[in-house]
């Protein structure tokens, strides 16, 4: 019989941020919150920036060309997060995460260049966050 | 105490948002990680080890194995002066690994740190 069940959060009971759900051959685990993308965002990079869509994003900074920035709304807990982007153009673009160096819990940035490594503006620029939140 | 709850659909409690367990679950990402340019592993969920195979060349033994070798693994990298271009490698990816190459803009194999996460049907 169908079941559904109506709650606004969901709570691990041993630890508050860990729910396993078994996978889909029903012979593992996987912790929930871990698989969960913490960010997400969609923005045209050419001309003025512009924040398409997002998840858990506040704001959206041009740094320069084929260079773009975002902060959070809900912080990271640390700055090991995996970020990955990818983007469209009329012609071959790419990104990659600006320097993991330079990450931040509040944010992140990634650059984009052309293949001849000359940096420029995509058309528009994907990325996801997988992590933990603070 | 564990507890174990067994249902179809999730909905907030206003009715609001209603899904399917079944696309939470297979929507969610079954690895992430960060792992420097050597396949030293510097944070992840499910990834137990990597090897560095050679310049460009990386594989990631998994702790929760997949269920096939049909999961999809995206890349960037991400070290300092970075913009290099992060593939799948499927010649080395099985239901237990997944694995990475990297080459700069001339085509040449190069080193760099990785930024991953990957989707699929676990076992």
């Amino acid at each position: 019989m169908a079941s559904q069940l109506k709650v606004d959060t969901i709570t691990g009971v041993s630890t508050a941020g860990s729910v396993a759900v078994t996978g889909e051959g029903n012979s593992t685990t996987t912790n929930l919150q871990q698989g969960l993308a913490k960010h997400w965002n969609q923005f045209v990079q050419s001309s003025t920036q512009t924040v398409t869509d997002s998840l858990n994003q506040s704001s959206l900074t041009d740094e320069g060309t084929g260079d773009s920035s975002w902060d959070f709304t809900n912080a990271m807990g640390n700055d090991d997060y995996s970020s990955q982007t990818t983007c469209n153009s009329g012609s071959y673009h790419f990104t990659s995460s600006y320097n993991d160096a330079q990450k931040t819990t509040a944010g992140d940035r990634c650059y984009t260049m052309t293949a001849g490594s000359s940096v420029a503006d995509a058309t528009t620029v994907f990325a996801t966050t997988h992590g933990d939140l603070a | 105490m564990a507890s174990i709850l067994r249902v179809d659909t999730i909905t907030d409690a206003s009715s609001n948002h209603s899904i399917a367990t079944s696309v939470v679950f297979d929507g969610t990402a079954k690895v992430w990680g960060v792992v420097t340019s050597s396949a030293g592993v510097t944070a992840s969920a499910n990834i137990a080890s990597g090897t560095d195979h050679g310049t460009g060349d990386y594989s990631y033994a998994l702790t929760a194995a997949f269920g096939s070798a049909n999961h999809a693994t995206t890349a960037v990298s991400s070290g300092a002066g970075a913009g290099r271009i992060c593939t799948s490698n499927t010649a080395r990816t099985s239901t237990s690994v997944i694995a990475i190459e990297i080459e700069g803009h001339a085509g040449s194999s190069s080193d760099d740190n990785q930024e991953l996460s990957t989707h699929g049907d676990l076992a």
